[in-house]
């Protein structure tokens, strides 16, 4: 008889062992899923702050006081903007003051202007409405009182060149050249937050992100200013014995008589940018700064997931797989990996389909999957309201519905994109029960519209500042600018490109690599804010919007007061050569050098300041 | 941390390096073969080798221009080890073997590295308890010395330490030349302001360069290493000449401790200066020129070939007179001349067999065999030392050496009767000849090359040939210490006799040296202890003569040779004033002078109880009284309260100043900053970065005419400005001394000139009160920009971050550097 291979005993032994392990693996997994609520929003849980206790300036009109020919006020903080606050720059100022609570008074001349006993904190100059060349004495004796000023824009170089007075005020020790083209520009350090880059189209890639504006006056700058964005000259720089020095500044600041003057030699107060600039100007004139802040980073997919099997012929050709593969198994993976790389926490616009003529209907089946997916990794899911010129909104809604209806989930919508004024007139249908829920919507930024603000008192707007598959120069100075005044910023990946491909350039492949790229990049300087869902950004956002502070410093000792916080919120501390060497109702993080960002935790804080540069390592021995 | 700390610890740290490299590395190498020898002759053997090496090693790299901390260390251990396994005769490839066999074991874990470590701590340990038995067995055998040579070096520690604690910049105005130089020495640029005796500069950039201590840092302290060098070399001279054990520290303490002397004698000390540091240098020679004659004599005498002896000695044999036996020992006669103090001779050990002289071979004739055919004798290593030492006097600073020449006259006197005998004469002129060829070799090799004789050597030299014509004398500035009417020649009266006339010349003569001590040498409260001093050269020459003629006869040629010298010294010091030539001038003789004193006192001490107590054998009374001497000098100088006190006086630089360079080196990156500040932290911070001069800042943006178009930009990212709010008197005082910064001084035009004369005076003031002003308006131009850094009621420095790649124009108009000034005084309003 043969002896058998292996004996009873290690048969039902090995046997015993493989239940084992297969049943801890499929345990735990189903498990996990039938304790973990997937389909349970966890930020709705929570009711949002009302955007009825938002900020407003005292007079209650849009971040404004329109005094006409009204005196200044005789209390309280305030800007004053010569200019008009209906234009690109004064819809810019109106803006900060709303974020940084402080009042605007709007005046269209200088002549008259006292500052009194309550001077401004800042007066902007709109070169555009301020006939610069005739208020010249106006503005040197606003100066002269010790007014700071910031020129939004400047007057043309042929009334600088006429002006002695202007180029004084201004630090210019010379108009070169009425219009030169630059190379390119270099921004440097301590003004955004970031750090110094230098915008110059050196290779392809660089020229193709090359948009900022390259023509400009040539001013050469006095001593006693300091520069903070210069545009850069080849031909200059082949010459030896041209100096830095003489390159065009584009921003800079001139010391005249006690006062702060700066000069924008471009238009870079007229969009979002300019919330930086100013918040960087105010800085510089002040031995520190301390403003709030939204503290929230973005990262949010449009049109991801959709749920029908559209355009299949092309993707098929393509990617050689289905949509609904393509977006599982390609582009699912990558979208994980980017977030986890740069600590990302995503927010995901679904879509059920996008062409609701092409007869291919939306399948619920991966629906839970990438709620269990997003789940996972502390992403959100929103929706997208995106449609096309073939159908309405509200046609659109209606059949979405359906869809939503069909996959019977109880998760809720918090967070959609769409067009703020579209979907407030949608928000009452009764047939768009899906988006009852919907506290914050996610925009397409435009000029006229606020970064973030209140659509109303229930729902928030937060815009889109840009495209992380393209990531231009002016984007990138964009980026920093609202880094530095709000903390602030929201990208998209819009993977409706992706699948309803038209060029090479949005294959998923190409368009991963250059977000990835961009994403690792030009956030990298800035990882000391917050990654955010929108629903997360959204509450930050209220808070931002809703409280108030105070702060004054006595020697190092630095008291902030805030009212209407909600639990938390965050400010940011700017000084020059200081650090915190204590704090008290909040927590501090270096975000760069001189720069903190606070949590603040509690109503009233105190930090107590040390210098950070220049201290002495050895000491003078104490007198007896 | 303090900056006293730091400058503790800086003069520790350097002190520790110096002493390694010019003792430790030395006694690691000649240990074992000069242990025979006393520990005193030996610390002044290694000391000079360890000072001569590293003289003449950074001489040979510099001349080769290959001079970097690698070679340095590479010259100077790789010879130490190798030459030490020579003459230890150290099986080499055995040791090597052994130490790879180790090696491999550990490598390959046969030994654990427990078991590694262990051994290496069980040899360490080994050594040091050596170290520990070795040093145990000197303080059980020389308590009272080793107590009272403590007690001295602790005295001058604190009479030369406080003020390192009180005044933390140079306290002398040429340091900054001096660090000049060896900043570009760290270039490989030898001579760079021409020919000049670098030894100093030499020792200096060595330890700057090995051990990385900033060369600012080591001329802020080494003048405390310097003065405790030249105290210590003075007591261990005198205690290896004198025989009796405590005699030497009553001349020591006397000149050390005393108030007796002028304190302009002193002043020197307090900077780190080469001619200070060639005093270190001017005893050794000495020392090692006695024990040379003393061996050598005793070498030929045992050897019986004291031959050439002169023609007195023959007739004197003839006459059976002088008879003796051999010689005992080297500083003696032969017969019944036993020294005091057993060690106070620079024996080799008594106990090694002299080997019997053989019968001399054929003279060889080539030189090789010639010089295969010498044998070691102790009195080599006297020479040897004689030489190091005589080359390092001139290598380091030539009035060094005049100080050791005059000495070597007096040698050259007191012992005629052994220089001139052929054994020894043509010994000891081509040891000096060796001596003198080898320290000017690198400067004839450079001069040679084209480089000219720098401007000090020639001031040197102008002193020598304007005080054959000059006769007048300037008073000593050491703080207002009385200073007597000068005495004057007069002419002769024709009517007087030939003796009547050099009487009275003579009494002139006399008149004017006492003047002259006590003028710059020393503060004596009657003028008749001065004649005391003057008779007493006299007095030791004679009891020189006299232990001579008692058969004493190298000590009592010492004894002669010190009091000749003593006279030679008195004659430099009134050269001068007497009109004749003069070696030096009177202020810098009286250095010389005062450190010259003591031998008198020591030695003088020392022969009136060798001559009293010359019949007894048993010497211990003699240092029995000598230590009551001491007793009693320490008591009466306490009782009449004239114990000298540290010197508390300022620096060239506010303590502010070095806090700021300290830190700044220590802080900030190197050349990313630029001091502007006046001229002393130019060549401080050299190493680590840029220096603008005030003077010249100031009138880059001085100007009516051109403004605005001037424009000033310094090209780093940190700039300080160094201001000093109530000016420093700066070698040169005006009615305004002492008063602050002023709108009234920044009104004034800026001063002319260049150089170090700017900064002097009144100029100083001006320059600092326009500073001041400038610093006001650049801060109210750049608020943020511009902090204070440090501040005190009389300086205040400013730190400034710039971008560089958009530099700040410094030229600011700040009111008075756009006033027209040529209209006369600047207008305050």
């Amino acid at each position: 008889m043969r002896e058998p291979m292996i004996t009873h005993r290690k048969y039902f032994s090995i046997l015993f062992i493989m239940l084992v392990i297969v049943f801890m693996f499929v345990f735990t997994q189903v498990a996990k899923e039938s304790i973990s609520d997937y389909d349970v929003n966890a930020h709705a849980a929570k009711p949002p702050v009302s955007g009825s206790l938002r900020w407003t300036p005292e007079d209650g009109a849009l971040a404004s006081m329109a005094l006409g020919t009204e005196s200044l006020p005789a209390e309280g903080r305030y800007v004053l903007l010569l200019g008009d606050e209906s234009n690109d720059a004064g819809r810019v100022v109106c803006q900060w003051c709303r974020y940084t609570k402080r009042n605007l008074a709007v005046r269209s001349s200088a002549q008259g202007c006292s500052p009194g006993v309550n001077p401004p904190d800042l007066i902007l100059v709109d070169a555009t409405v301020i006939d610069c060349g005739r208020e010249e004495a106006a503005l040197m004796d606003l100066a002269e009182a010790g007014c700071d000023l910031l020129f939004c824009n400047l007057p043309g170089p042929q009334v600088i060149r006429a002006r002695e007075g202007l180029r004084t005020l201004l630090g210019i020790r010379e108009v070169r050249a009425d219009s030169i083209e630059v190379e390119g520009i270099h921004l440097f350090e301590d003004f955004f937050l970031g750090g110094r880059y230098i915008y110059a189209a050196t290779d392809e890639e660089s020229r193709k992100r090359q948009d900022l504006t390259l023509e400009m006056p040539w001013y050469i700058t006095l001593s006693g200013t300091k520069t903070y964005m210069v545009g850069m000259l080849e031909e200059l720089l082949e010459d030896e014995e041209a100096m830095n020095e003489y390159f065009p500044g584009v921003i800079w600041r001139n010391s005249y008589k006690g006062a702060n003057v700066f000069a924008v030699n471009g238009d870079y107060l007229s969009d979002i940018t300019g919330l930086g600039i100013l918040s960087a100007v105010y800085y510089e004139a002040r031995p520190y700064d301390l403003y709030p802040v939204i503290n929230a980073q973005n990262l949010v997919v449009v049109d991801y997931p959709s749920f029908a099997e559209e355009n299949t012929e092309v993707i098929q050709k393509l990617y050689s797989r289905s949509p609904k593969a393509l977006q599982q198994d390609i582009v699912w993976p990558m979208l994980l990996s980017m977030a986890r790389r740069g600590g990302w926490k995503l927010t995901s616009f679904l879509v059920p389909q996008y062409d609701y003529q092409d007869g291919a209907e939306p399948n619920a089946e991966n629906y839970q999957f990438y709620l269990q997916q997003f789940r996972e990794v502390e992403a959100e899911a929103g929706i997208s309201l995106r449609h096309s010129d073939q159908i309405t909104l509200a046609e659109k809604v209606e059949r979405d519905e359906a869809f939503y209806d069909s996959a019977n989930s109880r998760y809720v919508y918090t967070a959609a994109y769409a067009e703020p004024s579209e979907f407030m007139k949608l928000k009452d249908q009764p047939e768009a029960a899906f988006t009852s829920e919907i506290r914050t919507v996610a925009c397409e930024y435009r000029p006229d519209m606020p970064l973030v603000f209140y659509c109303d008192d229930e729902i928030t707007g937060q815009s889109i500042i840009g495209d992380a598959r393209t990531h231009t120069y002016k984007e990138n100075v964009r980026l920093r600018g609202l880094e530095t005044a709000l903390g602030y910023s929201m990208v998209k990946i819009d993977i409706h490109d992706v699948l309803w491909t038209e060029s090479e350039d949005t294959l998923w492949e190409k368009m991963s690599e250059k977000v990835t790229s961009n994403l690792d990049t030009w956030w990298k300087a800035f990882q000391a804010f917050d990654k955010t869902t929108l629903s997360e950004s959204d509450r930050r956002v209220r808070t931002f919007l809703n409280l108030d502070y105070k702060e004054r410093r006595e020697d190092d000792r630095i008291s902030l007061e805030i009212e209407g916080m909600e639990e938390e919120c965050w400010f940011l501390l700017r000084t020059h050569g200081e650090k915190i060497a204590e704090i008290q109702g909040a927590e501090y993080e270096r975000v760069e050098r001189d720069a903190y960002l606070l949590h603040v935790l509690e109503d009233r804080v105190e930090i107590l300041l040390e210098k950070n540069r220049g201290v002495l390592k050895y000491t003078l021995p104490e007198e007896d | 941390m303090s900056m006293n700390v730091l400058t503790l610890l800086e003069t520790v740290s350097v002190f520790g390096a110096y002493l390694f490299v010019s003792v430790g590395l030395p006694a690691f190498v000649f240990g074992r073969k000069l242990k025979e020898h006393r520990i005193l002759e030996r610390f002044l053997v290694y000391f000079m080798i360890g000072n001569f090496y590293i003289m003449n090693l950074v001489y040979l790299l510099q001349l080769l221009r290959i001079s970097y901390p690698v070679t340095l260390a590479l010259g100077t251990f790789v010879p130490a080890v190798l030459t030490r396994l020579r003459l230890n005769r150290t099986p080499v490839r055995q040791m090597v073997e052994d130490r790879l066999a180790d090696l491999k074991k550990l490598t390959r874990g046969f030994m654990g590295r427990r078991t590694a470590i262990f051994r290496i701590g069980q040899a360490a340990g080994r050594k040091l308890k050596a170290a520990g038995r070795y040093i145990g067995r000197i303080l059980l055998s020389h308590p009272i010395d080793c107590l009272l040579l403590a007690a001295f070096l602790g005295f001058i520690n604190w009479l030369q330490g406080t003020n390192l604690l009180i005044a933390y910049g140079y306290k002398a105005s040429d340091i900054p030349v001096h660090n000049y130089w060896i900043n570009q020495l760290c270039e490989n640029h030898i001579f760079v302001a021409g020919i000049y005796p670098y030894g100093f500069h030499c020792v200096i950039y060595y330890l700057h360069s090995l051990f990385g201590f900033p060369t600012f840092e080591i001329l802020r302290v080494f003048g405390f290493v310097e003065s405790v060098m030249v105290h210590l070399m003075l007591l261990v001279f005198l205690k290896l000449c004198c025989k009796s054990r405590f005699a030497p520290y009553v001349g020591a303490f006397l000149y050390a401790g005393s108030n007796y002397y002028k304190s302009g004698v002193y002043l020197r000390f307090y900077a780190a200066l080469p001619q200070e540091f060639g005093m270190i240098f001017i005893l050794p020679p000495i020392y090692f020129g006695f024990a040379y004659f003393a061996t050598h004599k005793r070498e030929l005498e045992a050897a019986g070939t004291a031959v050439g002896r002169g023609w007195l000695w023959k007739k004197l044999r003839v006459a059976g007179v002088g008879q003796t036996t051999v010689p005992a020992s080297p500083l003696e006669s032969p017969e019944g001349e036993e020294p005091l103090e057993e060690e106070a001779l620079p024996l080799s050990n008594p106990e090694t067999p002299q080997e019997e002289e053989p019968v001399p071979p054929e003279k060889p004739k080539r030189w090789r065999e010639r010089i295969r055919l010498l044998r070691w004798r102790e009195s080599y290593l006297y020479l040897a030392g004689f030489a190091m030492s005589f080359s390092m006097s001139l290598t380091v600073h030539f009035y060094g050496t005049i100080i050791v020449g005059l000495f070597c006259l007096a040698m050259a006197i007191g012992y005629a009767f052994l220089f001139f005998r052929k054994q020894y004469f043509w010994s000891v002129v081509s040891t000096v000849l060796l001596g003198v060829f080898i320290a000017i070799l690198p400067m004839l090799l450079s001069f040679l090359g084209g480089t000219k004789l720098s401007g000090s050597i020639g001031w040197g030299l102008s002193v020598i040939r304007e005080s054959q014509a000059q006769t007048e004398v300037q008073a000593p500035s050491d703080g207002g210490e009385t200073v007597t009417q000068e005495p004057v020649l007069t002419p002769q009266e024709p009517q007087k006799t030939m003796i009547e006339r050099i009487w009275e010349r003579w009494e002139k003569v006399r008149e004017v040296i006492l003047w002259a001590l006590q003028n710059w040498v020393v503060k004596l409260p009657e003028s008749r202890y001065a004649t005391w001093i003057i008779d007493s050269f006299a007095v030791l020459v004679g009891l020189g003569f006299l232990l001579f003629l008692l058969r004493q006869r190298c000590y009592g040629a010492m004894l002669v040779s010190v009091g000749i010298y003593l006279m030679f010294m008195t004659i430099m010091q009134t050269a001068e004033t007497l009109g004749i030539l003069a070696l030096m001038d009177s202020s810098r003789a009286s250095i010389y002078f005062a450190y010259s004193l003591p031998l008198l006192i020591s030695f003088g001490i020392d022969a009136v109880l060798s001559l009293v107590f010359l019949p007894f054998r048993n010497k211990g009374l003699v240092h029995l009284l000598s230590l009551a001497l001491v007793i009693l000098t320490v008591w009466h100088v306490w009782k009449t309260d004239q114990i000298r006190s540290p010197w508390k006086g300022g620096a060239l630089e506010s303590n502010e100043a070095i806090t700021c360079m300290e830190n700044i080196i220590a802080t900030e990156d190197d050349f990313t900053w630029t001091v502007i500040s006046a001229n002393d932290e130019l060549q401080m911070g050299l190493e680590y970065g840029y220096h603008y001069e005030v003077s010249t800042f100031l009138r880059d943006m001085e100007g009516v005419e051109d403004w605005p178009e001037i424009q000033l930009r310094i090209p780093t990212p940190v700039v300080f400005i160094f201001i000093e709010k109530i000016p420093l008197a700066y070698m040169e005082e005006y009615e305004g001394t002492g008063q602050p910064v002023s709108e009234e001084g920044a009104a004034r035009p800026l001063p002319g000139g260049e150089g170090i004369g700017i900064y002097q005076g009144e100029r100083r003031w001006v320059l600092m009160s326009r500073m001041y002003y400038w610093a006001q308006e650049f801060q109210r131009l750049y608020p943020n920009e511009m902090e204070v850094y440090l501040e005190t009621d009389n300086f205040v420095c400013y730190r400034i971050e710039q971008n560089i790649f958009r530099l700040y124009d410094f030229a600011i108009d700040y009111d008075y550097n756009t006033r027209d000034y040529t209209q006369g005084e600047g207008d305050d309003g």
